[in-house]
């Protein structure tokens, strides 16, 4: 990936459905149980996946509860 | 802003994932959870206690797992901001307990929601008397072209000078203030919120939609993303 289509990524975000905060905090703990399993939860929640990877905030979230869930 | 604020979804979710009937596949630790958080007798109260408690220690283990970024002043209230974050979500899971549908751990399900508020509230603390910035924008600090070829940096050049375009005139002014706060200036979604009286949710949706007409306009001028390039799978 070169320079600019880099910068478009982080600008644009990724393409296709989204599904939004309040359908992410909806299946959130069923991603990260998933991932923590070592499950493909990005394959199994696609627009789940890709709401993580352009939403700031709730990507933190993510983090924040795998690292409360791998730890318990 | 209590999870339950947040606004409808942009799209529905369309999990791949099978939904699970509780009935038949909770675990004893969440059928336990569960049975004394619905009794109506004396373990209610106690579950109530002990749900608190559960919440609580997450959320002071986020607030610790966060202290190396946190102000000083921040660090101070931990404590203080972890407790109220636990009460805000033992009332969200009260409130909620019925649509838990066993499709995760019990504490899994409730551990997102304390992460919610505490993740929001350490936001907004981190942000307390920082001024939000929607303008400002030096738009070539958006690239680094540092080993760059003269090629690809006359290509970031162009991009940037279309990007600005578009942020100017094709964006409702909505769209651009929340864009360039966001994705420019790093400001949470959760302080944005805070500071609009607004929720996550809708400052995410006005992001979304700002995105999306950023792509429209760049594609137009066949400067879009190449096909395939940032898709998730």
């Amino acid at each position: 990936m070169n320079g600019a289509q880099e910068l478009l990524r982080r600008l644009v975000g990724p393409p296709g459905d989204d599904a939004g905060c309040e359908g992410t905090l909806g299946v959130l703990d069923q991603y990260v149980e998933h991932e923590v399993a070592g499950r493909p939860a990005a394959t199994l929640f696609p627009d789940v996946a890709r709401h993580l990877a352009a939403c700031p905030d709730c990507g933190q979230d993510r983090d924040a509860l795998a690292d409360l869930v791998h730890g318990r | 802003m209590p999870a339950a604020e947040l606004v409808r979804p942009i799209k529905p979710c369309n999990a791949v994932a099978m939904t699970v009937d509780p009935a038949d596949s909770l675990d004893p630790e969440s059928r336990a959870w569960l049975d004394a958080l619905r009794s109506d007798g004396p373990g209610h109260a106690r579950a109530v206690v002990d749900l608190f408690d559960l919440l609580h220690r997450a959320a002071r283990h986020e607030a610790q797992r966060r202290r190396g970024s946190l102000p000083a002043r921040v660090v101070e209230d931990m404590d203080d901001i972890a407790r109220q974050a636990a009460n805000d979500a033992v009332v969200v899971v009260l409130r909620k307990i019925d649509t838990y549908r066993g499709a995760s751990r019990f504490t899994t399900w409730a551990y997102k929601f304390v992460i919610f508020e505490v993740s929001a509230a350490l936001r907004r603390e981190i942000w307390r008397g920082r001024a939000v910035t929607m303008d400002d924008v030096e738009w070539e600090r958006l690239a680094d072209d540092t080993g760059a070829t003269p090629q690809a940096r006359v290509e970031i050049r162009e991009l940037l000078g279309a990007i600005e375009r578009a942020v100017a005139v094709d964006m409702t002014a909505r769209q651009r203030d929340i864009f360039v706060a966001v994705v420019v200036h790093n400001v949470p979604i959760d302080v944005l919120a805070d500071r609009l009286d607004s929720t996550r949710g809708a400052i995410y949706k006005a992001l979304h939609d700002a995105r999306r007409q950023l792509r429209s306009s760049l594609e137009a001028q066949g400067l879009g993303p190449r096909a395939g390039e940032g898709e998730i799978s």
